[in-house]
């Protein structure tokens, strides 16, 4: 009994000493995970680079924010993000000001067209701050570093793409983004897809719409144009969004291969619609490309380069047969 | 306080006992406070928010005070407080880290930066009276200070997410924490408890060794071997005085077996005495029975010689009177001490008695020194050598067998000596009849034994008896007696 006992006193002195190291373990735990746990912050960069890009879901913003975070890097750069719904861009002047106040290093905004993009640049210079508009159309007064994708060229592919299935017989409902303002026709889109149809006598725009912000604006918006306007024959959709919302309406509405779509941009749904032959084609823009040239421009400032005049990216076709052209 | 004592065992026990538990309770209460102030730490980054907003409201308040009424006390409040927020804002993070948290604290810095640097420049216009100036900065502040507002508002939340997810893994682990110190709460105990049993034990042992040993010493048995005690306390001393006690009572036993012993020696000596005093005494009877009949036959032997000479017949009156004299020297106590004259007196009557017996067959030869006359002797020593040179040593001689003997002084003692010229002892029964046992002896040996052991008694081992060779054969017996005075 006595040999028990030294014997049972040791092993409760072992989960003595075992439970006590447990206990003090399990607070350093608890106090680690109170302070936020042992957070791995990356290694401090050169630069702030603020991204100010408008909250929607749509996959042009995605590659345009994917172009921006891997390039950041090269430049030394972190980057900062600040989205605003696109219902309220007043949110953006707010942003645009603590960026400039803030004195960040770079500020990478996207800019409708109608945007006061050089006032905005001109008080970023004098702020300290290095702008980069980046969009769709150059912004009125066609300011330095400004990259976008060339709306007008993308009306083009897509009319001539309508024009070229359907002919003269073409029918156009046209679904502009919800990013612009103004008068629909001066939509440098619109103004695109009206120029490539009229080498086909016949073939007609029907019907033209922005889309509202949000993830079923397409949906509302094709639904009440085909609903309208019974003979249209081809949809025309200015960004990703707004193609899988046409798609979706068409399918519906039991109308595949009777309403031509010629859609922007890819995603996996999209390439789904495109292989069951919903959608005709799709218009890709190199957003990824706007994103990482932006990050470049801003750098070439930064090392005492001057500002880029404005460029466009380039944009591919993505075809039923997976093919890109 | 002794050392080694039951008592200081006792409290250094229950102490390390109590200083298990005390250090479990100890740790348990330490782990729950730490793990009470943690919860501060979720807040840390919020109050830091709280004190930006509350300096930033103090510090726009001082600058509108100041700004309305220009007075130097709102000028005091104002340079305190945008010291104060200034002091705040060097706690924000200056960093360009990827992380959201950081790099809104950065924007925030350089927010506040741009209030601060408003601020006094609204200051500055003020109090050089340039209105449009110090009404701009004082907007552009305001401007800033909404901004600020706004993103202590968006770290806030993200802080408080951080909080949530981190108060999501402290509580995911505060029970067990709580398990873990119920457990050592519980080991402890059980280990103290261990101690105990264990020291209780150490304690209790040799007692149940020592009420053992009380046990086997009730029963009797002395010799219970109580094992040392090494402890040096009360135990270990009332241990060694039970064995000391348990010695002196196993000496005392001894003690008592070997005076009982000696006791019964005693009193068989005392019976072997009384035995020999009822023997001495029935000695003495029949001294005195063999006192009466000598007295019967002396007088009839008397009567005898007298018949035997009135009949004429001389020499049978010669024969009763030597016959007579003979048995009347006999008859005396052996113990007593005559002269050698007595001695020869009684040898010559037992030779004339024996030539009547064996006619010329031995010839005796006496030589006596007149002056060894007086010395003192044992009676009846030379009777039985010479009835010993005749029974044993010419027992096988028919004729011409001599019988020598002689008394003669030597150094104021006198030398008796009876030889004989027969076959002689062998020296085995030479030393069988000098050495200690009567065993083996014959009769003739028994009868020399005896003659030795007077003359030792009757001199007090001065005299001395030697047994040898008579001129190359037979055998030679010589008693050296002491003068008187040696005796």
């Amino acid at each position: 009994m006595k040999t028990l006992a030294w014997f049972l006193a040791v092993v409760f002195g072992l989960a003595f000493l075992g439970a006590t190291l447990m206990n003090a373990d399990l607070i350093g735990r608890s106090r680690r995970a109170l302070a936020g746990g042992p957070r791995t912050y990356g290694s401090e960069a050169r630069y702030q680079i603020v991204v100010l890009l408008p909250d929607a879901s749509d996959s042009f913003f995605q590659g345009l924010l994917d172009g921006i975070s891997e390039s950041a890097p090269r430049a030394d750069a972190v980057v900062q993000v600040f989205r605003y719904p696109s219902a309220f861009p007043d949110q953006a002047e707010q942003y645009y000001d603590i960026a400039l106040r803030a004195r960040v290093d770079g500020l990478i905004m996207f800019t409708p067209r109608d945007d006061r993009t050089v006032e905005r640049a001109e008080k970023a210079r004098h702020a300290g701050v290095v702008f980069i508009p980046v969009g769709t159309d150059p912004p009125a007064g066609n300011p330095p570093s400004f990259i976008g994708t060339g709306q007008l060229r993308q009306g083009l592919e897509g009319g001539r793409r309508i024009c070229g299935r359907l002919g003269a017989a073409a029918r156009i409902g046209v679904i502009l983004p919800a990013t612009g303002a103004g008068d629909l026709t001066d939509e440098p889109l619109y103004k695109g897809v009206a120029a490539a149809i009229k080498v086909f006598p016949g073939a007609a725009i029907l019907a033209a719409a922005r889309a509202d912000p949000g993830v079923l604006s397409g949906v509302e918006t094709a639904s009440a144009m085909l609903r309208a306007h019974p003979g249209i024959n081809a949809l025309f959709c200015s960004s990703s969004q707004d193609t899988i919302g046409a798609a979706q309406v068409v399918v519906d509405l039991n109308r595949v291969g009777r309403v031509a779509i010629i859609g922007s941009d890819e995603t996996p749904e999209i390439r789904r619609y495109l292989d069951k032959g919903v959608v005709t084609a799709s218009i890709v823009r190199n957003s990824k490309w706007i994103g990482e040239e932006a990050v470049r421009a801003f750098y070439r400032i930064k090392e005492g380069h001057p500002a880029l005049q404005p460029r466009e990216a380039d944009f591919a076709i993505s075809l039923p047969e997976g093919g890109a052209r | 306080m002794r050392l080694g004592t039951v008592r200081r065992k006792i409290i250094a026990n229950s102490t390390l006992v109590l200083l298990i538990i005390a250090s479990a309770t100890f740790y348990t209460g330490l782990a729950s406070s730490e793990l009470a102030r943690s919860v501060v730490i979720l807040f840390r980054d919020n109050q830091l928010m709280e004190d930006l907003r509350k300096a930033l409201d103090q510090t726009e308040a001082g600058l509108t005070g100041y700004l309305s009424n220009k007075s130097s006390d709102s000028l005091k409040d104002y340079i305190r407080y945008s010291t104060r927020l200034a002091e705040k804002v060097r706690k924000l993070n200056r960093d360009i880290k990827p992380d959201e948290s950081l790099l809104l604290q950065r924007d925030l810095a350089g927010l506040l930066d741009s209030y601060l640097e408003d601020t006094d420049a609204s200051v500055t216009a003020r109090r050089g009276r340039d209105v449009k100036g110090y009404t701009g900065r004082f907007e552009s502040s305001e401007r800033a200070a909404e901004l600020s507002r706004f993103l202590i508002t968006r770290i806030e939340g993200i802080f408080i997410a951080d909080s949530l997810h981190g108060f999501e893994g402290f509580n995911s682990r505060v029970s067990a924490v709580l398990a873990s110190n119920a457990v050592l709460v519980l080991a402890a105990t059980l280990m103290g408890l261990m101690v105990l049993v264990q020291f209780s034990y150490r304690l209790t042992g040799p007692l149940s060794k020592l009420a053992e040993a009380a046990r086997a010493v009730g029963r009797g048995e002395y010799d219970h071997e109580l094992p040392l005690s090494e402890a040096n306390d009360e135990i270990g001393t009332t241990a060694a005085a039970f064995s000391s006690m348990q010695e002196s009572i196993r000496l005392a036993f001894a003690e008592l077996r070997s005076k009982s012993e000696v006791e019964k020696r005693l009193m068989e000596e005392r019976v072997r005495v009384l035995d020999m005093d009822r023997k001495l005494k029935a000695a003495e009877l029949l001294a005195l029975q063999t006192q009466i009949n000598p007295h019967f036959l002396f007088n009839t032997l008397s009567a005898g010689i007298q018949l035997a000479y009135s009949e004429d017949a001389d020499r049978t009156g010669d024969f009763l009177e030597n016959l007579a004299e003979f048995i009347r020297y006999v008859l005396r106590p052996p113990s007593r001490l005559v002269l050698v004259g007595d001695e020869i007196e009684c040898v010559r009557r037992y030779i004339w008695l024996l030539r009547l017996r064996f006619g010329e067959r031995f010839r005796f030869e006496l030589s006596v020194d007149p002056q060894a006359l007086r010395v003192e002797t044992p009676a009846l020593l030379l009777q039985p050598l010479v009835e010993n040179a005749i029974g044993h040593g010419l027992k096988d001689c028919e004729e011409g067998g001599v019988v020598r003997i002689s008394a003669s002084l030597a150094g104021g003692g006198a030398v008796l000596a009876v030889e004989d010229s027969g076959a002689g002892m062998s020296p085995e029964e030479i030393e069988r009849v000098l050495g200690p046992e009567d065993k083996g002896l014959h009769e003739g040996g028994i009868g020399l034994r005896n003659v030795i052991r007077r003359v030792a008694l009757a001199t007090g081992g001065r005299g001395r008896v030697e047994i040898g060779r008579a001129d190359g054969h037979g055998t030679a017996v010589r008693i050296h007696l002491p003068a008187r005075g040696e005796r």
